[in-house]
């Protein structure tokens, strides 16, 4: 059985687009949920965990309608992209009350072990008034995981979240995948989901543009100019050393810094390096635009705009 | 789960600040009892004044259940601290209920306790049963209008609420014709039997209790209404 079913799904907020005829159906395992902020992934999860109404098409969650069907909702764990929570309350009551709302017998014991799962073990008993912002989505983690779900839909859960946090939330969700359970993680960050799974669904302007896995995206970014920007002391040094070489496609120069278009990253990162050294460039920034996800969302969408 | 909702509530209620600007705001009529009884040194003679004090007891009630009941339920749904509590496997109406579950008692607690004090500062008597009665029932009814009003408006329940008790409820209460029924505080002075004169006995007190009550519960119906269509 599916766990969710969009049938031309579409939701507005007045003559506001949330999501535009979405078809999609999810089988399970973990899945990222991929697009710039507004794209419409928030309004998606929103409508599978019971909280917005289709405005035409139906989504159901286990075959329920989850807005009307309160029992469905005991299967799925929400974790909201918002940051607002009961900050009067510790943690550990927090948690017990969200257990206790989806009919776990034995609240305490249940959020104590999701909150020790989360690594919340020693701020448990603290308010959440004074957690960081990493120590905030563990604990919104927790009380999404503390009911046992079948189904998480985790909105944003690594956004704000410190290095550390990130790689440990990132295994503590992989294990929940590895225990069977069917996940949604939505971010605007593709290395991120990268780092949890390889399955994709890429949301733009309230529609699905691409689902599949994550490699094949690469791919298509693959397919057009990588771009380079060099931030330096010498970016015409660094620019004239690259010129003439065939997988250049274009040269931009920007305010201390160059852009390079290429057809074949890896012998330009190479030959970029002989360069700054023979010319002893100081390069104080070196980034590549297409390493975030707004570059496959522009390939994606290059002919709709 | 109404049980969790109101648990949580309360805990949540203790530990914020609104318990205690309620109860500075309970007092008043406390604060004016004080006043009558250094101005007025005739024991009788204070008693005459019930119905000045329920003038500021009035004050209170359109207040104190919009304090506890419309900030918590509207500042729920604008923080959207609700989706936590709407992804759970509960009806709505239960987040609703549990809530009014846990903050009508503490709004009627806290309207009597000044009520009864200020009674007893202004006649060293027990406030008369029935003004009790009337007190806690407007709280009551009050906390279900704050309820709705704040389901329909959230953003600005609380001000809403205070501004309906305030601009509608009490003034056309006070108004001589037949628009005073509409008015919750005119029917709980009914219920409480207070009058210019001080407190009789009403001979009919069912029809002052059912109209609050039919009053409340349009408002507190037309909340429910509404949260069942409202998104997060």
């Amino acid at each position: 059985m599916s766990v969710v079913v969009a049938d031309h799904c579409s939701k507005w907020y007045g003559h506001v687009l949330g999501v535009s005829d979405v078809t999609w159906t999810l089988k399970g395992g973990i899945v990222g949920l991929l697009g710039p902020n507004g794209a419409g992934k928030s309004t998606l999860i929103k409508m599978m965990s019971g909280l917005l109404r289709p405005s035409r098409g139906s989504l159901t969650v286990f075959g329920k309608n989850p807005f009307d069907d309160v029992e469905v909702r005991r299967r799925i764990g929400y974790a909201p992209e918002h940051e607002k929570t009961w900050d009067t309350l510790t943690a550990l009551e927090l948690v017990e009350a969200m257990a206790k709302l989806a009919g776990v017998a034995n609240a305490r014991k249940a959020a104590t072990s999701a909150l020790e799962q989360m690594g919340m073990t020693e701020a448990m008993n603290r308010r959440v008034k004074g957690f960081s912002k990493g120590m905030r989505q563990r604990t919104k983690l927790a009380t999404a995981i503390a009911h046992d779900p079948e189904f998480l839909l985790l909105d944003e859960p690594l956004t704000g979240v410190d290095p550390m946090a990130r790689i440990d939330i990132v295994e503590q969700i992989r294990k929940l995948g590895e225990a069977g359970k069917t996940i949604i993680v939505s971010s605007h960050v593709l290395y991120e989901i990268e780092a949890l799974t390889s399955d994709i669904v890429v949301i733009y302007r309230g529609q699905v543009l691409a689902e599949g896995n994550v490699y094949e995206i690469r791919k298509l970014i693959d397919q057009h100019p990588h771009r380079i920007r060099v931030e330096c002391d010498q970016p015409r040094v660094v620019a004239a050393a690259l010129a003439s070489a065939d997988h250049i496609a274009r040269l931009v120069f920007e305010r201390g810094a160059v852009l390079i278009e290429t057809r074949d990253p890896d012998r330009c990162y190479d030959q970029l390096a002989a360069a700054v050294l023979d010319g002893g460039v100081a390069v104080s920034s070196l980034s590549s635009p297409d390493n975030n996800l707004g570059a496959v969302f522009d390939y994606l969408t290059g002919d709709r705009r | 789960m109404i049980s969790t909702i109101a648990r949580l509530t309360l805990k949540r209620l203790i530990r914020g600040q609104a318990m205690w600007v309620a109860l500075g705001i309970a007092i008043l009529p406390v604060i004016v009892a004080i006043v009558l009884r250094q101005a007025v040194h005739d024991r009788v003679e204070r008693l005459a004044f019930t119905l000045e004090l329920y003038v500021v007891e009035m004050f209170v009630l359109s207040v104190v259940p919009a304090l506890f009941v419309a900030s918590s339920i509207g500042e729920e749904i604008e923080d959207k601290t609700i989706t936590y509590l709407w992804s759970r496997p509960l009806s709505r109406w239960h987040v609703i209920a549990g809530k009014l579950l846990a903050l009508a008692p503490i709004a009627m607690g806290v309207t009597l306790v000044g009520w009864l004090l200020s009674i007893q500062v202004a006649s060293d008597a027990l406030a008369p049963a029935w003004t009790i009665v009337g007190i806690a029932a407007a709280a009551l009814a009050i906390s279900m209008v704050a309820a709705g009003i704040a389901t329909l408006a959230p953003k600005h329940g609380m001000a809403l609420t205070i501004i309906y008790m305030l601009l509608f409820d009490v003034p056309i209460g006070e108004i001589p014709a037949s628009l005073q029924v509409l008015s919750i505080t005119h029917q709980a002075r009914l219920l409480a039997g207070i009058s210019a004169h001080g407190v009789y006995d009403m001979t009919d007190r069912i029809a002052p209790a059912i109209t609050m009550a039919v009053l409340a519960g349009v408002w507190l119906a037309l909340g429910l209404w509404k949260i069942r269509r409202t998104e997060a």
